[in-house]
């Protein structure tokens, strides 16, 4: 027997006393419970005494809720309801969560789609992937309220469940993603020069601006559309059998208009006013149509135009300067003449390089940088093709130590290096002052609670590296072993026809591969790693302790910065011979950003200490984000170069170096510095914790 | 057991192979063999080294014996080995003495598979002596005057337990191979499989598009030989997409994400 109202209210102003009054009753919530069944009344009591054992208020509004939503949906989809609100409530508080309960309709709507339910966050990886793949460049995905872009960055709604089928809304997500690609692909935004007007300022021209930026995106996707079909014909051919609808009037003629290939942003607009100014009929915006924030999107593009100048003016600067450099004795006296030549050719726009008149081969680097610019821009401006003299590196001598800091010096073990000046072509003796100090511990915890954090993946690392421990290898010609070797007894018969001496070497052995590895981190701790990177580095380092661990590698940790010549830190976190103990631990989890980079003389300090260390493979391993880079004027070709010659000095002592960076453009330095092989970057911080110890497994595997 | 052995003029390559340069290579090639000095070819796999080696052989009417290592390879398996045949003991050459007797070019692919006390055996044939020390028999090998020797080495495979010593490497002359460009590779998937203009131009873009995510997922985008094999499969009526899971996708990655956007940038394109 179902309770009454009258016995129902009874149980609820039991429960609920706290947060009731004369005008907050629970009679009208007394008498919907009162209509369900008995089964249904059950459950509506349990789960009211769970909740209001977390908030008695969230109860109250469940209470009000919970009649009406057992009537709209089944028991399974009412618990889902409340086990969503319970942990909106853990997670925000109680404002949203009473807010989720009510909104039974929306709820039960997607509910009853689940099935078809994509999750942005379930097809993240592969987005990136695909756009990555598309043209080479990164394109973050990340979950926005709309589909739009801010030209580094593609936002998407958080689930799609707009379509019949999860595959389906998969297919839009992708769709949407590409749309998206296109508008940064095929110029979008692109202006004809720095100073030209931007998209945002074209169309605030318009009377109805905000009609007009509507209409400007329902234009803009068909010309897209045009260049999508082109370039992508496989994935044009699905659009078209999804989304298909025709197009009428003025509107079907901006389409053809829009589809020639050579067609711009500026022909969009130029039908946005015609369609505006004729009042011509509008279809509906596409399914996949994207937007962009402008604003935000401006910002970024000016930011981007100025590292991108910059960047290409060094790298000229640096072709003139070797051009002056390979014409020493040759030609004479004046500098070799280069020109970046526009090079117009219908619709495509290149560049040519000549030297002294004569036309050359791009160098790859210089290639990337002005594709890079032509994304933002129509043409390179023809001022940032000439760069101005650069100033010569200023050298500072820091004296501007604290007492403190002083006082700090004198207690560390302190060593003196030799420093390579590229411009005079030697050594400065005893240039640099190394101290190697102690790290504050930090919180001894954090080390397992990282583990924990990637508790999937150190599985998966730990089972690839065990894998690596254990390979095996067969030894032939063995005086024992498990099996025979043909090959060695054969021979021994033929030695005994001979009349030579027999062998008693005939057996095959398998033979686990002795790895005898020493490997040395170094750890970039300058100010520039604060925040993300240093947290990363941390995270990194564990996940890389924990692989070495299972290796049986031998493994020491350095974190290393300074502030001039005078005072280059290294801070000793784990020295080769140490075990991984709980002061190990707590001074990874202590590693802070201190101030400079100056890598020379770490490397030359760590090849000193790995010098004495008897291993058949010798690793050091930088983890860096960026160029070397101190207060002294240690930048530039001379913190490379002083680099470069550091590490051919570790190559002569047989260690091998390799450097994992975030710095994208470490591409125009690293390949000089280390190698074209002996360095990876990781686009992304986040991936550096796992990637580390992927780049170490490739290493050594 | 029946150990007939092929006789060298089985190694000499009759047809004239197909080649496209992608640079100096063959000058390059030439003036170090008229000089006796070895080659070492640098690049990724498929991009044509073997061909090269093919192409070369031919244009200088030599026989070409080609070794493929492995990590398993012995110093007997290079120089050779007595056997018993019909009671008797004989000496039997291994490729590389038979190359440096007749005067062949040796070519031996991927030399940093063999482990390291193999690759020394070659230092002795690397430098000026030119000469092959035969251990077991006590002789000791002069090169003839034709003899060639040359390797083969994917730097890209970031191992340094793979990497290959500079007491090696710096008795060769080094040419660097990569994947043609697109023109060029291009011309190549059109010669190799009869496809038309369009599709190969298709499948070449797509392999941009897979050497864009080398280093971001994927060790290494689709060889030049990958795009001739799916060439292959579309002319033999395969559907593309097919083609482009079996030929490229699959053999590339293992990784599901990964997979399906290889094998959806293949879709996005056919
Ligand atoms: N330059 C080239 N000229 C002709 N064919 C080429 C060329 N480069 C690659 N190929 C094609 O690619 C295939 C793989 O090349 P291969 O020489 O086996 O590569 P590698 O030895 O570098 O691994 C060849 O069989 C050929 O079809
Ligand atoms: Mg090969």
């Amino acid at each position: 027997m179902p309770l009454s109202s009258t016995e129902l209210e009874a149980r609820l102003e039991d429960v609920l006393d706290a947060v009731l009054s004369s005008r907050r009753t629970v009679s009208d919530a007394a008498r919907a419970i009162a209509i369900l069944d008995d089964e249904s009344q059950t459950f509506a009591l349990r789960w009211l005494d769970s909740i209001s054992a977390s908030n008695t208020e969230l109860a109250y509004q469940y209470v009000n809720n919970i009649g009406r939503a057992l009537g709209v949906m089944s028991r399974k989809d009412v618990e889902a309801w409340i086990v969503e609100a319970l942990d909106i409530y853990d997670q925000q508080g109680l404002f949203p969560a009473s807010h989720a309960l009510g909104e039974i309709d929306s709820f039960a709507d997607r509910r009853s789609h689940a099935d078809r339910v994509v999750e942005l966050e379930s097809v993240t990886a592969f987005l990136e992937t695909f756009l990555r793949g598309l043209s080479g460049r990164k394109l973050t995905v990340t979950a926005g309220d709309t589909a739009s872009t801010d030209s580094e960055t593609v936002f998407l709604p958080r689930r799609l469940n707009r379509l019949a089928s999860a595959s389906e809304n998969r297919f839009l997500y992708k769709v949407m993603a590409t749309n998206l690609w296109a508008m940064n692909r095929f110029g979008t935004f692109r202006r004809s020069a720095p100073s030209a007007p931007t998209l945002a300022q074209r169309l605030a021209e318009f009377p109805d601006k905000v009609d007009a930026t509507k209409l400007f995106y329902l234009i803009e996707t068909e010309r897209l559309n045009a260049c999508i079909s082109r370039e992508l014909p496989g994935l044009w051919r699905e659009i078209e059998r999804d989304f298909s609808y025709t197009r009428r009037g003025l509107f079907k003629r901006a389409c053809e208009d829009l589809a020639r290939i050579d067609a711009t942003v500026d022909d969009t607009l130029y039908w946005l006013k015609r369609m505006l100014d004729e009042r011509a009929e509008r279809p509906p915006a596409a399914p996949y149509q994207g937007s962009a924030d402008l604003d935000t999107l401006n910002d970024i593009t000016d930011q981007r135009l100025d590292t991108e100048r910059t960047a290409l003016e060094e790298l000229i600067q640096d072709l003139i300067d070797q051009m002056n450099r390979d014409d020493v004795g040759a030609s004479g006296d004046d500098d070799a003449d280069i020109r970046l030549e526009l090079d117009n050719d219908g619709t495509v726009t290149d560049y040519q390089l000549t030297v002294d008149g004569e036309p050359m081969p791009m160098p790859a680097a210089l290639r990337e940088q002005i594709d890079a610019i032509l994304q933002d821009l129509e043409s390179v401006p023809e001022d940032w093709l000439n760069p101005a003299e650069g100033d010569a590196v200023a050298e500072a001598d820091g004296n501007d130590q604290t007492i403190e800091e002083q006082r700090e010096d004198s207690r560390d073990p302190m060593f003196l290096y030799d420093e390579w000046d590229y411009q005079r072509g030697h050594y400065r003796k005893d240039w640099c002052t190394l101290y190697e100090r102690q790290v504050k511990p930090g919180d001894p915890e954090f080390f397992n609670q990282t583990l924990h954090q990637y508790h999937g993946l150190t599985l998966e690392l730990r089972r690839a590296f065990e894998m690596l421990k254990d390979q095996q290898h067969t030894l032939r010609r063995q005086p024992e072993g498990e099996d025979i070797d043909l090959d060695a007894v054969i021979q021994a018969s033929a030695d005994q026809h001979l009349g030579r001496e027999l062998s008693d070497r005939l057996f095959l052995k398998t033979h686990r591969q002795e790895r005898d590895i020493a490997v040395m981190l170094m750890v970039d701790l300058s100010g520039s790693t604060k925040g993300w990177i240093v947290d990363a580095e941390r995270e990194a380092v564990i996940l890389l302790c924990e692989a070495l661990e299972v290796l049986g590698d031998r493994y020491g940790i350095y974190g290393f910065s300074g502030m001039t010549r005078k005072r280059c830190e290294l801070f000793r976190i784990k020295t080769l011979n140490e075990p991984l103990n709980d002061n190990v631990k707590a001074r990874i989890a202590g590693m802070e950003p201190r101030d400079y980079t100056r890598m020379g003389v770490t490397i030359r300090h760590l090849t000193h200490l790995m010098d004495s260390i008897d291993a058949r493979t010798r690793l050091l391993i930088t983890l860096s984000d960026g160029k070397p880079d101190d207060y002294d004027g240690y930048r530039g070709d001379y913190g490379i170069e002083d680099t470069r010659k550091a590490l051919i000095e570790a190559r002569n002592r047989g260690i091998h170096p390799f450097c994992i960076t975030i710095d994208q453009k470490a591409g125009e330095y690293l390949p000089h510095m280390y190698g074209a092989v002996n360095y990876t970057v990781v686009d992304d911080v986040r991936k550096l914790p796992t990637e580390v110890s992927r780049v170490y497994y490739r290493l050594t595997r | 057991m029946k150990s007939s052995e092929p006789s060298i003029a089985d190694y000499v390559i009759a047809d004239e192979p197909y080649y496209a340069p992608q640079g100096d290579e063959i000058d390059i090639f030439e003036a170090a063999y008229a000089n006796r000095i070895p080659v070492l070819l640098k690049g990724p796999t498929g991009c044509g080294k073997t061909r090269f080696m093919e192409y070369m052989a031919y244009r200088l009417s030599r026989p070409l014996i080609t070794v493929s290592c492995h990590d398993d390879l012995t110093a007997s398996d290079l120089v050779g080995r007595y056997l018993i045949i019909g009671g008797e003991t004989r000496w039997i050459d291994g490729p590389l003495s038979r190359a440096v007797r007749e005067g062949a070019i040796c070519y031996l692919d991927e030399v940093v598979e063999a482990r390291k006390d193999t690759t020394v055996v070659i230092h002795p044939l690397a430098d000026d002596r030119r000469v092959l020390p035969i251990e077991k028999t006590g002789e000791l090998l002069r090169a003839d005057e034709r003899f060639c020797l040359a390797i083969s080495y994917n730097p890209g495979y970031q191992s340094i337990l793979k990497d290959l010593k500079q007491s090696t490497r710096q008795r060769f002359v080094a040419i660097e191979f990569r994947y043609p460009e697109a023109s060029l590779e291009i011309d190549i998937v059109i010669r190799e499989t009869e496809l038309d203009q369009k599709t190969a131009a298709l499948l070449v873009k797509y392999a941009g598009m897979t050497r864009n995510l080398k280093g971001n997922g994927l060790d290494e985008g689709a060889s030049t030989r990958l795009l001739v094999h799916t060439g292959k499969l579309l002319s033999s009526g395969i559907e593309p997409r097919s083609a482009i899971r079996s030929a490229i996708a699959e053999a590339l990655t293992d990784e599901p994400d990964m997979l399906a956007a290889v094998n959806e940038l293949g879709a996005a394109l056919f």
